[in-house]
């Protein structure tokens, strides 16, 4: 990665590199934002590089360099979901993918990893996360450790890429990925009911979910907006909830299942529960991929069949 | 309005200026008697209905918001039916998703002939929905302000 | 402060008779903005209408709400009364206490007083939230482009220049004239077709007012309603037309023959051709694939033999620009290829089963044969013939579900041809249903029978050969049996498709097709012509299959169509259309893609960002194209794109007060 960081710095092929380098703690790594070859160095890749990194371009929309952004599977759905909403340019963005096994779970792996400890190199086998440590080689074991999102993975290995770091890494056959969907679905309603009046019960309405997300780009989101006032500021059940279902509805057919809502969440409300759900719904009643996974495939709710399904008669 | 035996559900209801608003002016021209309960929104079609509306309603305090527009192929504007259809067929599960009566959304193509079929759509959502009970999910307590803002100042 | 004035309607005792009227202009009263509300017994009445004009002077009223009847009745009456006060039509809204309450709850008088309270305070509520809205116009260039030059198109150019218009016809073929030309009499009536389509044609091609361009394509369409630009391609005749005269020494001493699209594979034509001896022009071009100087550089006949030197083997395609206000869609059909799919009837591999145009060739008295009914195979005159309708019509396993509408009555007429021209011959008919809906349509197909025409309920099942005959296998459903008929020449009566290429003009014109192909008009009844793009409208077989008389009818009710909107020279944009604001718009353009008007189109802003200047994406909304439905509304998350007269704000407004 710094190699082909460093070489498409020096041919000012891009101007910058969007990468991961070194938290403050081993489980945590930190956007970069290199512009010199000589920082290269600073660059990462080990299993906790959870975030994805594509929504940044959109701040380098106006540049006149291109800029190399490094992708996970699940990243470059995000950064078709960018495309697609012309936030950013193809032609100014040179994709790094980078076939991927499964990260961790950052706050499993805060329990097993003392503060201070640094990461010297890293390996993933099929039933750990083995860490090359200073005292030695540290051993997180995959059904503990791994990221839920990573647990069914559509997309090991970018849908889009310029150049890929690694072998292409193939999708598994798919699973019943919407298990736990399923599991909400299944319950009364009162239970379903709820469930959800508690997790919104608690949003404190910081938005952390929209800002991360990659399906949402807009100037000014209509939850800042006051005239129309679509939801009231105020913080109660209520209000949380319409927040929570206008944003669920705005992302309907968008959400590229990244899961960065779900971990930017600060009171670990389920949203990829929620989002997911409609994701669900919309391929099985729409015949469509999982959003993100075709650039060619626009987001189902922009468009329609005849043939649809119909509840309505 | 107090929550005794007196109580009467309130019905939103989101009718398409080409076919459902017309299937209702039909039920009165015909003098079809039906449920007083429902209060229609006149838009030009039912794609212009935006999920937010019927949060909005539910949030105000209504019991169930009909949507009406005309049959898929006979939209007004060519397609905006079908758009209309996507969007709710996924929003009526997400509502139940999270503990909403699926009743308590009710979309139905109603074309301008169709007086009876709106009768009869208002009759059995409103039945229904008595039987349900009000709505408690999302709504505001205390009932929210007019919505009326002025801006000529 | 915002002064509304409600005007509660009694309708007599429409609604006084159940609705408290008086109790509901009370009630108004009280809700916020409100500065009078009244009742009238008619306020559509003239004195009821001079009592709003009064009050809004004297109230210096900025907003109206009257309850009465259903706003699709009198909404305009009452916008008119407004702009009589002086007010913008626009600031009206109307509470429907009539049809969706006073008479819908006539045993209920107390809950429909309450319901029309209810239904006043959503009208306020609105007219709160109203703003002026106007008209814009839209020039319009009084100037039509009629794509297709067969009867439906020659048409709608004739009406459209008689009117005193400029008409741009092309037509891809190097003749108009299109399939009418082609057949040989028509029905009901059997005069001869040529006699009253060449004239047409000619009228057509003399008319001061009608450019014609044959052997020529519509490449590209922009603009909208009023305003479009259109490229045309010329394609190279490889002919200099201003020189030509005609003459025909150049087809008759060309070598090279091929099979003719005008007689339908029956006869041959040369490489340097005129379609048919009464084509428009009538001038050749060189069909360059098959002429001997383009395929192997040698030959050069035609340029030697040519008089006037009008030979021009260089020509290239041309590319005209044209601006145009209106466009009328006549592209015709196409018969449905039958030998793709019907194993049965021998995948065309028997010369003797053929077309029904093929058949109006060889009955015709300029086709290949003289007018003389013979079986291609030989020559020979057929003793016996036999009619199979319905292929690839109502067939929705092999061909097309619908039906194609004029079979019915061809196939009688060719019946009846065959019993005058072949005295003695006998003459079988297989069909599904007999459908003769026109005036002396069914007369017609009486008379046919009455000339012995054997007219066999049933599907066939299998054409095969025996001998130098065909055996036509098929089942009578009347009688319950296997029936089976030797035929001397076979004649299928083939679906009606759109044209070739149809769905390719469509997107590139920017109108939409049904699953069949054919053109969809804006509304199935009421908007029969009218494509479902402004401007753009339908004529003939492209809509749907029809007979001449329902596709002249067209014709002419598309060209009075051109016509109403070339009577000014702006047209009236209804203003409740949607806006954008680009603030607000981050250029998605995913209302781009929900717009069934292709209304939307994005555009560039500049604006300063962080102390530079950028350029931004977003979407704009062309007033003229946009009928207002909204769909993009709720595509557009951020709000940035709303639709007045139903905005946001407004609809949010009616809610909350319907919900009080």
């Amino acid at each position: 990665m710094r190699e082909t960081a460093r070489q498409l710095l020096r041919e000012r092929e891009v101007g910058l590199v969007i990468g991961y380098a070194a938290g403050s703690e081993a489980y945590w790594v930190t956007p970069a934002f290199i512009k010199e070859e000589a920082q290269a160095d600073r660059l990462v890749w080990n299993p906790f590089c959870v975030n994805s990194l594509a929504k940044y371009l959109i701040n380098y929309h106006h540049e006149p360099y291109k800029v190399a952004v490094v992708v996970k599977g699940c990243d470059s759905r995000a950064l078709v979901r960018l495309l697609q909403d012309n936030q950013v340019q193809r032609e100014k963005v040179v994709v790094i993918g980078i076939p991927c096994l499964g990260v961790v779970d950052a706050k499993a792996a805060a329990l097993k990893i003392a503060p201070g400890t640094r990461i010297l190199g890293a390996s993933v086998t099929d039933g750990e996360f083995l860490l090359q440590t200073e005292s030695g080689t540290l051993s997180l074991p995959r059904g503990e450790a791994l990221c839920a999102k990573c647990r069914y993975c559509e997309n090991p290995t970018p849908v889009l890429a310029d150049t890929l770091l690694a072998e292409e890494v193939a999708a598994e056959p798919a699973a019943n990925i919407y298990a736990e969907v399923r599991e909400v679905e299944s319950w009364p309603r009162e239970k379903r009911s709820a469930f959800w009046d508690g997790h919104f019960q608690r949003c404190l309405r910081c938005y952390a979910c929209r800002n991360i997300c990659p399906a949402c780009t807009c100037r000014e989101c209509v939850f800042d907006q006051t005239d129309p006032c679509w939801v009231a500021k105020a913080h109660n059940l209520s209000e949380n909830t319409a927040f929570h279902l206008i944003r669920a509805m705005h992302v309907a057919g968008r959400c590229v299942d990244c899961g960065e809502c779900e971990r930017a969440c600060p009171v670990n409300i389920p949203l990829r529960l929620l989002n997911q759900k409609v994701i669900k719904d919309i391929k099985e009643l729409f015949g469509v991929s999982t959003p993100g996974s075709r650039l060619d495939e626009m987001p189902a709710l922009g468009m329609f069949a005849t043939e649809d399904p119909d509840e309505f008669n | 309005m107090s929550l005794d035996s007196q109580w009467e559900p309130k019905i939103v209801g989101f009718c398409c200026n080409w076919c459902s608003y017309a299937g209702a002016d039909l039920a009165g021209l015909n003098r079809l008697s039906y449920s007083p309960t429902v209060r229609i929104v006149r838009v030009p079609c039912s794609g212009r209905v935006n999920p937010a509306f019927i949060i909005r309603a539910f949030q105000r305090g209504a019991d169930a918001v009909l949507v009406s527009g005309c049959h898929p192929g006979d939209c007004h504007y060519v397609s905006g039916n079908y758009h209309a259809r996507r969007r709710f067929l996924v929003f009526k599960r997400l509502l139940e998703y999270v503990g909403f009566e699926g009743e308590r959304l009710q979309v139905r193509w109603i074309s301008g002939s169709e007086g009876a079929k709106f009768a009869q759509t208002v009759d059995e959502l409103d039945r229904k929905i008595k039987a349900l009970g009000p709505n408690k999910k999302m709504r505001q307590e205390p009932p929210g302000f007019s919505g009326v803002k002025d801006h000529e100042g | 402060m915002k002064r509304i004035g409600v005007f509660v309607c009694w309708c007599g005792t429409n609604i006084g008779g159940v609705v408290d009227v008086p109790q509901v202009a009370k009630a108004a009263s009280s809700f916020p903005g409100v500065v009078l509300a009244t009742d009238y017994k008619y306020m559509c009445s003239e004195p009821g209408q001079e009592l709003i004009v009064q009050a809004i002077r004297e109230h210096r009223l900025t907003r109206v709400v009257v309850a009465a009847c259903t706003p699709r009745l009198h909404e305009n009456t009452f916008r008119k009364t407004l702009e009589r006060a002086g007010l913008n039509p626009y600031l009206l809204e109307i509470a429907n206490i009539r049809e969706q309450c006073a008479w819908a709850h006539q045993k209920q008088p107390g809950r429909a007083t309450e319901k029309a309270i209810s239904l006043v305070r959503r009208a306020v509520a609105k007219a709160s939230r109203l703003e002026p809205l106007f008209a814009s116009t839209i020039p319009v260039t009084r100037k039509a482009l009629v794509i297709g030059g067969g009867i439906a198109g020659m048409q709608a150019a004739l009406d459209i220049a008689d009117a005193g218009h400029q008409v741009i016809l092309v037509e891809r073929e190097p003749t108009i004239g299109g399939k009418m030309a082609m057949l040989d009499k028509t029905f009901p009536t059997l005069d001869c077709s040529a006699c009253i389509c060449t004239p047409k044609m000619v009228a057509v091609a003399q008319h001061p007012s009608i450019t014609l361009y044959t052997y020529a394509e519509v490449e590209k369409v922009e603009g909208y309603v009023g305003n479009f630009e259109v490229t045309i391609r010329q394609k190279a005749r490889s002919v200099d037309h201003t020189k030509c005269t005609g003459c025909g020494t150049c087809w008759e001493k060309c070598p090279t023959r091929v099979p003719s699209e005008f007689e339908q594979g029956l006869g041959t034509r040369k490489a340097i051709y005129v379609s048919f001896p009464q084509a428009v022009p009538n001038k050749p071009v060189i069909d360059r694939r098959h002429c001997r100087y383009f395929a192997a550089g040698k030959c050069r006949v035609c340029e030697k033999v040519c008089p006037t030197g009008a030979i021009d083997y260089q020509q290239g395609d041309q590319l005209i620009k044209e601006k145009v206000g209106a466009i009328v869609m006549a592209t015709g059909y196409d018969l449905f290829e039958w030998e793709k799919v019907y194993g049965e009837y021998g995948y065309g591999r028997y010369p003797n089963v053929i077309t029904s145009l093929q058949f109006e060739r060889l009955i015709n008295a300029s086709g290949p044969t003289g007018g003389k009914i013979l079986r291609p195979s030989d020559g020979k005159e057929p003793q016996s013939v036999v009619f199979v309708k319905c292929v690839g019509s109502r067939d929705p396993a092999k061909g097309k579900e619908y039906c194609s509408r004029i079979c019915c009555m061809y196939t009688a007429k060719h019946a009846h041809q065959v019993l005058e021209k072949l005295p003695g011959a006998r003459v079988y008919v297989f069909y599904m249903d007999v459908r003769t809906a026109g005036k002396a349509y069914e007369e017609f197909y009486l008379r046919t029978l009455q000339d012995g025409a054997h007219y066999i309920r049933g599907r066939v099942s299998k054409i095969y050969p025996e001998g130098d005959r065909l055996i036509v296998r098929g089942v009578d459903t009347l009688l319950g049996r296997q029936v089976e008929v030797g035929a001397d020449l076979v004649v299928l009566a083939t679906a009606v498709v759109p044209s070739r290429g149809a769905a390719e003009l469509a997107r590139l014109v920017g109108i939409s097709c049904d699953q069949n192909d054919f053109y969809t008009e804006a509304h199935p009844k009421l908007r029969p012509v009218e494509a479902n793009t402004a401007g753009i409208f339908l004529a003939g077989a492209c809509q749907g299959p029809k007979d001449i008389p329902d596709t002249v009818a067209q014709a002419s009710a598309a060209a009075a169509k051109v016509c109403a909107l070339f009577s000014r020279e702006e047209m009236a944009a209804e203003p409740t259309v949607a806006q954008v604001n680009q603030f607000l718009c981050y250029g998605c353009l995913e209302c781009q893609k929900v717009c069934p008007y292709r209304a939307i189109e994005p555009v560039t802003v500049s604006e300063n960002a962080a102390g530079k200047k950028i350029e931004r994406t977003v979407a704009s909304v062309n007033s003229g194209l946009c009928q207002g439905c909204g769909a993009c509304t709720v595509a557009c998350k951020p709000g940035a794109i709303n639709l007045k007269g139903f905005s946001n704000e407004q609809v949010l407004a009616e809610v909350d007060a319907l919900c009080l």
